[in-house]
């Protein structure tokens, strides 16, 4: 037999055997449920969560599009910024600083 | 197949009103009703040195807080098996893998059953079957969260690739690859321990 044989059989005798054993007690713990439930009761519903999540999610994908679609469309303005043809006077910086 | 039983509590009216009313006494219930189903998964995947106790209150806390993503489109059982593995398939994540199993690493009977099933020789009692099960978890322990799980499932407890399939919600192709990968570095693990210098 050659060693990959003689491995893949020892496993399977393994499992075989292994399934044999004896299976455990499946009592339960004294006062488990009253903690489980206990816990359940102090935490908020994943409902109202997994509700913000999406907001959150769609919200941040509205603002993403909001910014791609006036960097499209100011395009010129913020190119002309960039190059020094235009100059951005009374920006909101300025205003405030004027306070 | 996953187990189902006749005489299991009435879960679909359990669960409603533990997701319409948040009552108590149903919750109670249904810890009560799903405790074996929960507790031989969390057995058969618990991470080394963590307490089966405290991964079975995680599972119920996620079954509680996932409640109502559960719609009948598949037996309450089958739905809880899932969030029970994923929970324990998470948990194995957490926990650092064994990096290879050394003769050294064995006790003396897993060591006789490790050289009676790698030659065929000597006769295996009952009482083996114990060390057995703790030989063959030593082994699964040096493989991947995912290889470990299918393989535990495949063959330590003999569920078909369907089964895997409803409990952790992988493609059939992907439960095959993964238990033909899982066995191949199982066999490389066998010729390591084969090859070590330690042999007793």
């Amino acid at each position: 037999m050659s060693n990959k044989d003689q491995s893949e059989s020892a496993w399977v005798k393994l499992a075989r055997l292994a399934a044999t054993a004896p299976r455990e007690e499946m009592e339960m713990p004294f006062g488990f449920p009253t903690r489980v439930i206990a816990q359940w009761r102090d935490r908020p519903r994943e409902a109202m969560l997994s509700m913000f999540e999406w907001f959150t999610v769609r919200g941040l994908a509205v603002a993403v599009l909001i910014l791609a679609g006036s960097a499209a469309f100011g395009y010129d303005a913020i190119a002309g910024v960039i190059n020094g043809d235009t100059s951005v006077t009374g920006g909101l910086m300025e205003n405030i600083f004027n306070l | 197949m996953l187990p189902t039983n006749d005489d299991a509590p009435d879960f679909p009216q359990l669960v409603a009103r533990v997701r319409d009313a948040r009552d108590e006494d149903a919750a109670r219930q249904l810890v009560e009703g799903l405790h074996p189903l929960v507790m031989r998964i969390v057995r058969a995947h618990l991470p080394r040195r963590s307490s089966e106790e405290d991964l079975a209150q995680e599972v119920y806390m996620k079954i509680f807080a996932r409640i109502e993503q559960w719609r009948g489109d598949m037996p309450f059982p089958h739905w809880v098996s899932r969030v029970a593995v994923t929970t324990c398939l998470d948990a194995l994540r957490h926990q650092k893998r064994r990096p290879e199993l050394r003769w050294a690493d064995l006790s003396e009977t897993e060591a006789d059953i490790l050289q009676n099933v790698m030659h065929d020789n000597g006769e295996t009692t009952s009482g083996d079957a114990v060390a057995a099960r703790d030989l063959a978890h030593k082994l699964l322990e040096t493989l991947s969260p995912a290889d470990r799980l299918v393989l535990t499932m495949m063959d330590m407890e003999g569920h078909s690739v369907a089964d895997v399939q409803t409990a952790t919600g992988w493609s059939a192709t992907l439960v095959k690859v993964r238990a033909f990968r899982a066995r191949r570095k199982l066999r490389k693990a066998f010729a390591q321990l084969e090859s070590s210098p330690f042999k007793i």
